[in-house]
């Protein structure tokens, strides 16, 4: 499995590319949650399905994923859409659209006995979408090998749970959500540097 | 032959096939999809919550594993609920995805019925065009039976999403 020090520097990259002005797409940089991430993909095997987020570039690598492959489509505008079918990776720039799905693949592979699981990453941003609940509550109640993991870094774009819902306290969700907590290294989007594309200097999120 | 005979040979059709799933509300219980379900076997129904977008989720998550799902919709009304899962996610993940993910999903848009009973305009709104401007997979609406037999023919030999709207109102009559 790929290190930490891997994917702190595959973000790297990408950052310095979008900041040098060669990515003129949106980019949602992973940082912050390596720990985490790493001790949750050790219990990931091989065949099982993993569905991510427009946030997906760790997800991807740790699932592994081919790097070159990832940077080609970040390269071409696919930063939040990242898919491999060799690892059954899966991603949506919807904020919570694969939960169902996973629910989907989790019902399938319980049809067809097979020895496989669905991991569904979501952030608290996703965690508050309707499509969640559906999902969470189908699972639970059939019994469906699928966990999802809301990656909680408070934050739904730019906005904390207080802000949002006037409480920053947590929903209990069944066994099958995880919840992990994280400080995100970089903004919602991009770096947070202003950068000179077709000669304009631009920003994007809190860099304005 | 009338309409729902078609629907319903056309349902059996689609049963003979070992991974093929029918998922949606009423299917196993109740109407039994209007009728159109009373010889598909109890194994290959998904009974699910009135929930569409999770229902279209599940169609979706199943065609990953290769199983061959048929997604029941009662009405467009009620469609609307699962707009994200079927514009956003089932019509464009293979555009997404460069090709390597195809969820070949059937799906049954009913237009509610008008007669004998008429349920007022929450339950017989037709979004057959509003479905055509805003989905990346075929969409038709057979008129006739023999319509509805080559439809769910081609349907079932497409290796992509296919939606096919049935006219509740047509179900009764020789067409």
């Amino acid at each position: 499995m790929i290190g930490k020090q891997e994917l702190i520097d595959f973000e790297r990259r990408i950052g310095a590319l979008y900041e040098d002005g060669k990515l003129p797409y949106p980019i949602h940089l992973s940082g912050g949650n390596e720990d985490q991430l790493i001790e949750i993909f050790k219990e990931i095997k091989q065949g099982d399905y993993v569905f991510s987020t427009h946030r997906n570039h760790y997800h991807y690598l740790l699932a592994g994923g081919d790097p070159d492959k990832l940077e080609r489509r970040i390269m071409n505008g696919k930063s939040m859409y990242a898919f491999n079918k060799d690892v059954n990776f899966l991603s949506s720039a919807i904020v919570g659209g694969c939960s169902t799905i996973a629910a989907g693949t989790a019902l399938a592979l319980k049809r067809n006995k097979r020895n496989n699981s669905v991991w569904c990453f979501i952030g608290d941003g996703g965690e508050d979408q309707g499509h969640f609940y559906e999902a969470v509550r189908y699972v639970d109640g059939q019994n469906l090998p699928c966990t999802f993991i809301i990656e909680d870094n408070d934050m739904s774009v730019e906005t904390p749970k207080r802000e949002r819902y006037g409480v920053s306290s947590e929903i209990q969700w069944p066994k099958c959500v995880r919840r992990y907590h994280y400080k995100h290294t970089y903004p919602h989007i991009g770096t947070g540097k202003w950068i000179t594309l077709d000669d304009k200097i631009v920003g994007e999120g809190s860099s304005f | 032959m009338k309409y729902k005979d078609a629907v319903r040979e056309s349902m059996e059709m689609l049963a003979k096939e070992e991974n093929a799933v029918f998922i949606g509300y009423n299917l196993a219980f109740g109407s039994k999809g209007y009728g159109t379900l009373i010889n598909v076997p109890r194994e290959h129904i998904v009974e699910t919550p009135v929930a569409e977008n999770l229902m279209t989720g599940l169609a979706m998550g199943l065609s990953l594993e290769g199983i061959r799902p048929v997604l029941i919709f009662e009405r467009h009304d009620f469609m609307l609920n699962a707009l994200d899962a079927l514009v956003n996610h089932l019509g464009r993940f293979e555009e997404l995805s460069d090709g390597e993910y195809k969820m070949p999903v059937i799906i049954r848009a009913i237009i509610g019925g008008t007669k004998p009973f008429y349920p007022g305009p929450q339950h017989v709104q037709d979004y057959t065009n509003v479905f055509r401007d805003i989905l990346s997979f075929p969409v038709s609406n057979p008129q006739t039976s023999e319509g509805i037999i080559r439809l769910y023919q081609e349907a079932q030999r497409s290796d992509r999403p296919f939606m096919i709207v049935e006219k509740r109102d047509l179900y009764d009559l020789n067409v």
